[in-house]
Formats: structure tokens, C-alpha cells, sequence
């Protein structure tokens, strides 16, 4: 019986130790198959589209693009997204600085704190976008409405982002510096900020899409320029492609601002290991 | 002994209330520190050493008496003291050297910039963390984080430093040049000081003073002048006969309340 036993099986010969593995892993591996995974989808959506499904409902990658290429010819793209990003940075800037400043503040009054907290939370609770009608009878239907919604949005996450971190510090430390012989806006400034800090930006990372969605809903809703207008308007006109070319614009930029903030964040706060 | 007192607990008590008990940390407790000794704290776990430096401080209010600093009582943050209590407060976002020069970055010592790094970069060589600098708390070890706050406590000098089991974590033989350095420091700048240790050796090394205390609640059991003469060899100290017989009599008193301690 001996003989019979099998050695050990070796690796079967000619096929090197995990070469397709490799491959796979080593980052131009990963960005050839990425490529070529997309370009079978789009090839795949090019093919299906008129021949198993009707052109009308999901359009195919060739109209998109000569969607987006016609509304970068006429220059109309342009005006558009500099409508939604306008709304939406103002709207942000403005939510944010607010929101910072009133989270310090109220974090520094409890008292305060306290007697506000029931209105903070019923107006937290409540969906901004309900509002929109409200600020289009106050605001019209151009860029200042959209304007106060994103901001009203944005305000009251980082509002609570900095309040959680004001209450979050560390007694102690504040203790330890008022005993070095620190004034009150020393603590703020050595103590209080930086502590807040992460919870503020992570405040401000989260808002970034919020801030987004508000401005592309407040477009949907009622407006006549500005990329959810354009998605709107496209629908009107059973265009599917243009409705497409702009959702494929939401894409790409709401794709940046997350890689911005991440970054930011990474760089301004080394010492979180 | 002519030199004033510095601190003192009149019939200080303190009671911490937790689930709805009241426990009795301190029974009413009086002693009078004078201006530059240097006084340790020893006793069981529990007795009230830290609540002693904590009211001192101004960190924490008697139940009862209270706690006069230079012929005023305490109320609030004691500003004259340096405490560096047992768990760290280093600012988790500040370097190793940021941490250690945070005290002169405040209004109240405007130091300019050139003279603080230098006496940070005096600072970090004292406590052994060349190198170090750029470092941040969360990347350094538990024995560095204490050198550090050690670092942080010393570089502003106050008149009086409060100490609590500042070298507990800290290797011997580190252990032994930190006691060495300390006591040149603070008999050089004239510092009082106030240490809280389990370690009776480190209080006859460090001392004038030994304050015993029992166990819970604490009470002051002895008080023990140390008389060995300064200029004191932290490193040859503990082989001399003062050193032993003083050992055995403090071993002695202290014992009983450790036994008392463990029993419950």
C-alpha cells in the first residue's frame, strides 16, 4: 500500500505563484480592471439600449454624451453649475459660520443652553425642505432661496456637531490650565477650540452633501437655473439622456467635495493617531 | 522655625456623595505647611492624599474647615500652585514640546518665543526626551506621558508644586535621577512642595516632612521630620544607616493601616 500513497502534491508548474493575483492587487492591475469593468457596462448599456429596452426610458451612454457636449458647446452647463455651487457655498459659509459660532456660545452658557435646547431640537427635527415654499414666497424663486434653505440646513448638524464636542471636553484639562494661570479666553482659545475642533469638522464633512442635496431639492422644487433645474426641466421634456448628463454632473462633484473635506481633515489634524 | 506658612488645612474634612451613600474620604484634618519644605504624603490607598492636593489646589471645596494659601483661603483654581495630578492632562493636539511650554504661552508670564524654546529644549533634556519633540501624547508611552507633565509643571516654576505619585510609573533607575533632579530644582528655586507617594523610600529620599496618614477615612497618624542633611544624594541615600532606621520607623507606623487596607 506504500507505493500507492501520493506524494505531496506540488503547485501545479507553469502557472507562476499567483500571477493573475498579483496583477490584480498591484495598483495598475486594479486601474486596467476598473477601466475595462466600465467600459463593459457602458458597452453592454449602448447595446441593450434600443434593441431589449426602449431608447426612451434609459437612453444610452452616446446621447448622454453628446448631451453634455452640446451644453458645453452653448456654454448653458456653465451657468448652471455656477447657479448650484453659488447656492450652495454661500448656503454653506453662511450655516457653518453661524453654526459655529451660536455651538460655542450656547456650549459656553449652559444656561442657555438649557432654555433653548426644546426650539433647537423641534427645528433640528424638522425637514428644511418643508420650508421651501415658505422661503420662495419670502426669498423668489432665484438663488436666495435656495441660498437660505441650504444654510438652514446645514446650520442646525453643525450646530449639534459642536455642541457634542463642547460638552465632550475633558474637565480636567480645562482644571490644569485655569491652575497654570490661564484667563477664561485663553481656555477658549488653548482648550476649548481645538477639542471642538475634530467635532467640527466632522460637522462640516457630513454637511457637505446635505448641503448639496438642499441646494439640487430646492432646485427640483421650483427655480429656472441651476443643475437640479436642468434634471427637472429634462424630465419635462422626457429627455432621459439630459436628465442623465445632469445626474452624471451631480456625480462628479459631489464625488470632489468628498475628496477635499477628507483631505483637509487628514491634514489639519495629525495628532488624532 | 521662622520662614511663614505657606498652606494650611484648618480642620479640613471632605465627603464625596455617590449612589445616594455619603462616604467620608478625610476626617476633619489641620496641619500648617511653612514656605520651602518639601512635605511627602504617605499612606493607603483611598486615605485622602489626593483630595488633600486636589483642595489645595482649589479643585475641590472641604465639606468642612478649610484651606488657607499665604493667609487667604482657597476658593477657586489656585493659580500659585503647579499640580501635576496622577492622570495626565497633556492637550492630546499639542507636541511633546508645545505641551511642555504651554504655561509660558499665557499672558500672565509673556515669556518671547527664543527663551521659551530654550528652556523647553533645557526641559526636554532634563527629563530624557530629546528626540521626542515633535512627538504627540497618544504616540508616547505611559512612563513618557508622566515625564512629560513633570516637564510641564517644572518649566513655569511655580512657588509651590503638588505632586501626585508623579515618578510611579517611571523605570528605577529614571526614578532615581528624576528624585536627584528635584531636589536641586525645587531647593534651588525655593519651591514648596506637597508629594503624595506610596513609595516610603522616595519620601525619605525626597523630604522633610513625612505626613503618615491611616486608611479610609484618613486622618493624619504621625508626622516625621526627616533630618538628613541637604545637599541629599538621591543615589547613595538609601545605603546610609539614617536612611534605614528612618525606613523601619515609618514601615513601622504605616503597616498596621496597609493591613487595615487589604482586609476589607
Amino acid at each position: 500500500m506504500s507505493g500507492a500513497v501520493p506524494a505531496l502534491r506540488m503547485p501545479p508548474a507553469g502557472r507562476s505563484a499567483g500571477g493573475w493575483r498579483a496583477f490584480v492587487t498591484r495598483p495598475l492591475g486594479t486601474a486596467v480592471i476598473r477601466t475595462a469593468t466600465l467600459v463593459i457596462l457602458l458597452a453592454a448599456w449602448e447595446w441593450m439600449s434600443g434593441t431589449i429596452i426602449p431608447k426612451f426610458w434609459i437612453s444610452s451612454p452616446s446621447a448622454i454624451v453628446a448631451v453634455l457636449a452640446g451644453w458645453i458647446a452653448d456654454y448653458s452647463l456653465f451657468g448652471h453649475v455656477a447657479a448650484t455651487l453659488t447656492e450652495m457655498v454661500l448656503g454653506y459659509v453662511v450655516g457653518a459660520a453661524f453654526a459655529i459660532a451660536c455651538g460655542l456660545c450656547l456650549g459656553l452658557l449652559p444656561r442657555v443652553e438649557r432654555i433653548t435646547a426644546p426650539v433647537v431640537t423641534a427645528l433640528y427635527a424638522l425637514p428644511k425642505i418643508a420650508l421651501t415654499p415658505l422661503f420662495v414666497i419670502a426669498f423668489g424663486i432665484g438663488l436666495e432661496s435656495k441660498i437660505v434653505l441650504v444654510a438652514s440646513t446645514v446650520f442646525f448638524l453643525i450646530l449639534y456637531n459642536t455642541l457634542d464636542g463642547v460638552r465632550d471636553i475633558d474637565r480636567d484639562l480645562v482644571e490644569a490650565l485655569e491652575i497654570m494661570g490661564a484667563t477664561r479666553g485663553e481656555v477658549v482659545r488653548k482648550a476649548l477650540v481645538p477639542a471642538t475642533l475634530p467635532w467640527i469638522f466632522t460637522g462640516l464633512r457630513v454637511a457637505v452633501r446635505y448641503a448639496f442635496t438642499a441646494a439640487i431639492l430646492g432646485e427640483l422644487m421650483a427655480s429656472n437655473e441651476g443643475i437640479g433645474y436642468l434634471i427637472e426641466a429634462s424630465a419635462g421634456d422626457y429627455n432621459a439622456a439630459g436628465v442623465y448628463a445632469a445626474v452624471f454632473v451631480l456625480v462628479v462633484f459631489s464625488v470632489l467635495f468628498t475628496e477635499l473635506l477628507t483631505r483637509t481633515e487628514a491634514s489639519s489634524l495629525r495628532w488624532r493617531v | 522655625m521662622s520662614t511663614a506658612t505657606q498652606i494650611a488645612l484648618e480642620g479640613a474634612s471632605k465627603e464625596f456623595v455617590g449612589r445616594g451613600e455619603t462616604v467620608l474620604a478625610l476626617q476633619p484634618t489641620s496641619i500648617e505647611i511653612a514656605r520651602e519644605r518639601f512635605v511627602a504624603l504617605v499612606g493607603p490607598s483611598g486615605c485622602g492624599k489626593s483630595t488633600v492636593l486636589n483642595m489645595i489646589a482649589g479643585l475641590q471645596q472641604p465639606t468642612s474647615g478649610r484651606v488657607v494659601y499665604d493667609g487667604n483661603p482657597v476658593t477657586g483654581p489656585n493659580r500659585q500652585v503647579g499640580y501635576m495630578t496622577q492622570k495626565d492632562t497633556l492637550l492630546p493636539w499639542r507636541s511633546v514640546a508645545d505641551n511642555i511650554g504651554l504655561a509660558l504661552e499665557l499672558k500672565i508670564r509673556s515669556t518671547s518665543r527664543s527663551d521659551r524654546d530654550n528652556r523647553v529644549a533645557q526641559m526636554i533634556e532634563l527629563v530624557g526626551l530629546k528626540g521626542f519633540e515633535r512627538h504627540y501624547p497618544g504616540e508616547l508611552s505611559g512612563g513618557m506621558r508622566k515625564r512629560v507633565s513633570l516637564a510641564r509643571s517644572l518649566i513655569y516654576e511655580p512657588e509651590t508644586l503638588l505632586m501626585d505619585e508623579p515618578f510611579a510609573a517611571l523605570d528605577a533607575q529614571l526614578r532615581l535621577v528624576m528624585h536627584d533632579e528635584l531636589l536641586r530644582l525645587t531647593r534651588l528655586r525655593r519651591m514648596t512642595v506637597v508629594f503624595v507617594t506610596h513609595d516610603l523610600g522616595e519620601a525619605i529620599t525626597l523630604a522633610d516632612l513625612v505626613v503618615v496618614f491611616t486608611g479610609r477615612p484618613g486622618r493624619i497618624k504621625t508626622l516625621r521630620e526627616i533630618p538628613l542633611a541637604h545637599p541629599r544624594d538621591a543615589f547613595r541615600l538609601r545605603f546610609s544607616e539614617d536612611f534605614a532606621r528612618l525606613h523601619e520607623e515609618l514601615w513601622n507606623e504605616l503597616k498596621d493601616e496597609v493591613a487595615k487596607g487589604t482586609d476589607r
